[in-house]
């Protein structure tokens, strides 16, 4: 059929140029064939079976989903959970109500990264409640994109923050622009963006690499109020220097429960900061553990870490 | 229904990944890899969704006459210039021969790669003027900082001999640039990690268990 060579044409030309659907579809076929087992008995064998070496990689997955269970039921049955003031996060609302004042639109960079990381996931959910603020206050949201699957993601995710602010008018189809699939392409697009369209708010959250300078300094020439937020720590130091506000590391996934304050969101904060606190806490007796057990084998001693641990309690015997 | 549908199928897809990650089943494995497939099936068609927005808004620029439509128009036609150009060298239209690259080779490698380059080269001076803002000694903690960062500095650059006691300076800056990264620098970075690394499984959680749902449409 005419039709389904033009298709097959399009298809190997878009393959070849780079765009290698039928390359990846081909190379994934064989990588299921390769993986699947011969039969279903021999597929099933062994399901109910952990990989040794990921033994505590599991108990330290169950014990922190029991700690974020216990403290969401007590959330949620109505004990107060204090989070404390992020500068960071109180900063959204100011850096909208700048751009409202100012007439000028808002810049919303959900970093490079595609939409199996977690940080655009994540920059997702926060997209729709700055989208719920521009959209009370009027203000036009540009969000540019690197990855068309996030596009489509954002444009929900805009279209869900005008719905939620009762301005299903406010969404503006045409500002969730893809750019480019290319690093230093979307980067030289959103510079151009902040010096054409003059944003007076660049908010920069999600997973960044080399071109978070490049972003964060042209927001800085152009005297726009920069927020920026990641958990890449090789991309901190940028943001601490040209930014207003940066929000750092764990901040970063406490924001929907810091903006919305919903039980259920503050309790699973309050889950991962009693982990922490049992990390550290094992961390501590680690090093302890570790150093005297050097030490020990250093003189020729070969107790174990506990044995000498309890030594350091028993009575001396004069 | 429009919301546990999509809930039950992110619990689902969430248990089944990890259960591939804990288990040696082979199912475990043809299970996780189908649904990565899926998922890149997916990446690769919203590939055309990206070119049709991107497409769109161009047109709808050169047609009303936006100030920026000449660069829209520059990169309609750079888009499909290559696409054109590449679709003859596969095909042999134009007189081409058929299966070169050519033509596409060199565009990218003659034009594209030292754009990206340019791009890349700017962080020299951003650093630059970041730094000269960072490095201002305006509180003792911006001291600190500066006081650090000019120890680091002159750590990884060799003193002149002709530099009284150059020796001297030189290993001692090192030990100190060494013991700065080493200890100081390494202790913050693995507690943003930590950090991190908790908030990143609290939101895995979060989603996968279906009490995050800001992700879902009403």
């Amino acid at each position: 059929m005419p039709s389904m060579a033009l298709l097959s044409s399009i298809v190997d030309s878009l393959s070849t140029l780079g765009w290698s659907l039928s390359a990846k579809l081909g190379t994934l076929a064989l990588t299921i064939q390769d993986a699947a087992p011969a039969s279903v008995e021999e597929g099933w064998e062994g399901w109910h079976t952990i990989e040794n070496q990921k033994i505590p990689t599991l108990v330290a997955v169950v014990f922190f989903g029991l700690v974020m269970f216990i403290a969401q039921r007590q959330a949620k049955a109505g004990k107060d959970i204090p989070i404390r003031r992020i500068a960071g996060l109180d900063a959204l609302d100011e850096a909208i109500g700048r751009s409202t004042e100012m007439g000028r639109p808002v810049l919303y960079v959900p970093g490079i990264d595609e939409i199996k990381e977690i940080q655009t996931i994540y920059s997702m959910m926060i997209l729709r409640h700055v989208a719920k603020k521009t959209a009370e206050f009027g203000t036009p949201l540009i969000v540019p994109v690197k990855d068309s699957v996030v596009m489509t993601f954002a444009e929900e995710a805009v279209k869900q923050g005008c719905l939620d602010a009762g301005r299903p008018d406010a969404f503006i189809p045409d500002n969730v622009r893809y750019l480019s699939n290319e690093q230093f392409a979307y980067c030289a697009g959103v510079a151009g963006i902040m010096n054409r369209e003059k944003p007076a708010a660049n908010l920069m959250l999600g997973m960044f690499f080399a071109e978070s300078l490049i972003l964060a300094e042209t927001g800085f020439a152009t005297g726009a109020i920069q927020v920026a937020g990641t958990a890449k720590q090789h991309q901190l130091p940028f943001f601490v220097a040209a930014c207003d506000y940066t929000i750092i590391g764990e901040e970063y996934f406490a924001v929907t429960a810091y903006l919305t304050r919903e039980p259920g969101l503050l309790g699973t904060i309050r889950g991962a900061d009693i982990t922490k606190i049992v990390a550290i806490a094992a961390i501590v007796i680690g090093v302890v553990i570790a150093t005297m057990y050097s030490a020990e084998i250093a003189v020729g001693n070969t107790e174990t870490p506990f044995q000498s641990f309890l030594q350091l309690f028993a009575p001396k015997s004069n | 229904m429009k919301r546990e549908i999509p809930i039950l199928l992110v619990v689902l897809c969430g248990l089944a990944i990890t259960w591939a990650f804990f288990s040696p089943a082979p199912m475990s494995r043809a299970v996780n890899d189908e649904l990565l497939a899926w998922g890149t099936v997916f990446f690769s068609v919203a590939f055309l969704l990206g070119i049709s927005n991107l497409v769109r808004i161009s047109l709808k620029q050169i047609s009303s006459r936006h100030p920026d439509w000449p660069y829209k128009l520059l990169l309609l036609l750079v888009l499909f210039g290559y696409l054109l150009i590449g679709a003859a060298e596969i095909h042999g239209w134009f007189g081409i021969p058929g299966g070169e690259n050519i033509r596409r080779d060199w565009i990218y490698k003659r034009i594209f790669m030292p754009l990206q380059a340019t791009m890349f080269s700017l962080l020299a001076f951003y650093i630059a003027s970041a730094a000269f803002r960072a490095f201002r000694a305006r509180s003792l903690e911006a001291t600190l900082l500066l006081t650090a960062g000019a120890l680091v500095m002159i750590g990884q650059v060799p003193i002149p001999s002709f530099f009284p006691f150059a020796d001297w300076i030189g290993d001692t800056s090192v030990r100190l640039q060494g013991f700065l990264m080493a200890y100081v620098n390494a202790a913050g970075q693995k507690a943003i990690i930590m950090g991190a690394a908790l908030g990143t499984l609290a939101t895995g959680l979060r989603i996968v268990l279906g009490i995050e749902r800001s992700y879902l449409s009403e």
